[in-house]
């Protein structure tokens, strides 16, 4: 059945709001959120009979819409925009953590989460990882698969993946301590 | 012994698919005698579930985009024409 013309107007008015909020959220990028978001409006009339008021709208226009943002990271990876620079030494001549570069103590739970200063920090750290490094772990969370997962779908191996999220997260840690943990 | 390069590795790999037996036996060893790596695995654990939560999100972003009616109207236009 093609979707009707009053529910195109209810989502359309309800939804794009929303929806390009997100988008923009996760790409920074205004152009590119708007037309995700106008992409994802056409797969919902593309695939409308698989909906038909199974779930709700938002949740099922939301999943198409983070599935179109996770291929923009996934393209994101294959050809990242910036140059890997050399990332920084954590680690002395003698393989262990060199003192300016050792993890202190974090007095931290899952709760810093509910500050939004503080989701503000890590937004700014994840933003100074290089592209195929926050494009990996993007489409690792949003995914919610395990490493193997996201591997087959990047088309690279597990080794490359675990090096690639490894630097990530060493650097996301070091910025994270750096700017609120200290 | 592990370095610390590679002990940090594998605390990577223990969260997202885990070790094997050999690997969690030299991850212990080594955390049992380094604070440094000792901090960063229990601090990675709490990145992974902060990253877990937040990336995903619940489709709530911080700000809100100026929409056009004109915007709007366009996306409809083009989804009747579908």
């Amino acid at each position: 059945m093609a979707i009707p013309e009053h529910i195109i107007n209810e989502w359309v008015e309800t939804h794009t709001g929303a929806l390009c909020d997100w988008a923009y959220y996760k790409l920074t990028d205004e152009e590119l959120a708007k037309d995700l978001v106008q992409e994802t409006f056409i797969t919902a009339c593309l695939k409308y009979e698989s909906f038909e008021g199974k779930s709700n709208a938002r949740t099922w226009l939301f999943s198409i819409l983070n599935h179109k943002i996770m291929d923009h990271f996934r393209k994101q990876f294959r050809s990242p925009t910036d140059r890997l620079d050399r990332d920084p030494e954590y680690f002395g001549d003698d393989d262990r953590w060199r003192d300016d570069k050792k993890p202190q103590v974090w007095d931290a739970d899952i709760h810093v989460l509910d500050n939004a200063e503080f989701v503000k920090v890590l937004d700014g750290c994840m933003g100074k990882l290089p592209v195929q490094w926050a494009s990996a772990l993007q489409l690792k969370y949003l995914s919610g698969k395990d490493g193997r997962e996201v591997c087959k779908k990047l088309n690279i191996t597990t080794a490359n993946y675990w090096q690639v999220i490894h630097r990530a997260k060493l650097q996301l840690r070091q910025c994270l301590e750096l700017n609120w943990f200290k | 012994m592990l370095s610390c390069d590679k002990a940090t590795l594998l605390v990577e790999k223990k969260i997202d698919v885990g070790l094997s037996l050999p690997e969690r036996l030299q991850l212990r060893m080594h955390t049992a005698m380094c604070d440094g790596c000792t901090r960063y695995r229990k601090q990675s654990e709490l990145l992974h579930e902060l990253l877990g939560k937040h990336l995903p999100g619940s489709g709530h972003a911080p700000t809100h985009l100026a929409i056009s009616s004109a915007f709007k109207a366009e996306i409809v236009a083009r989804m009747k024409g579908v």
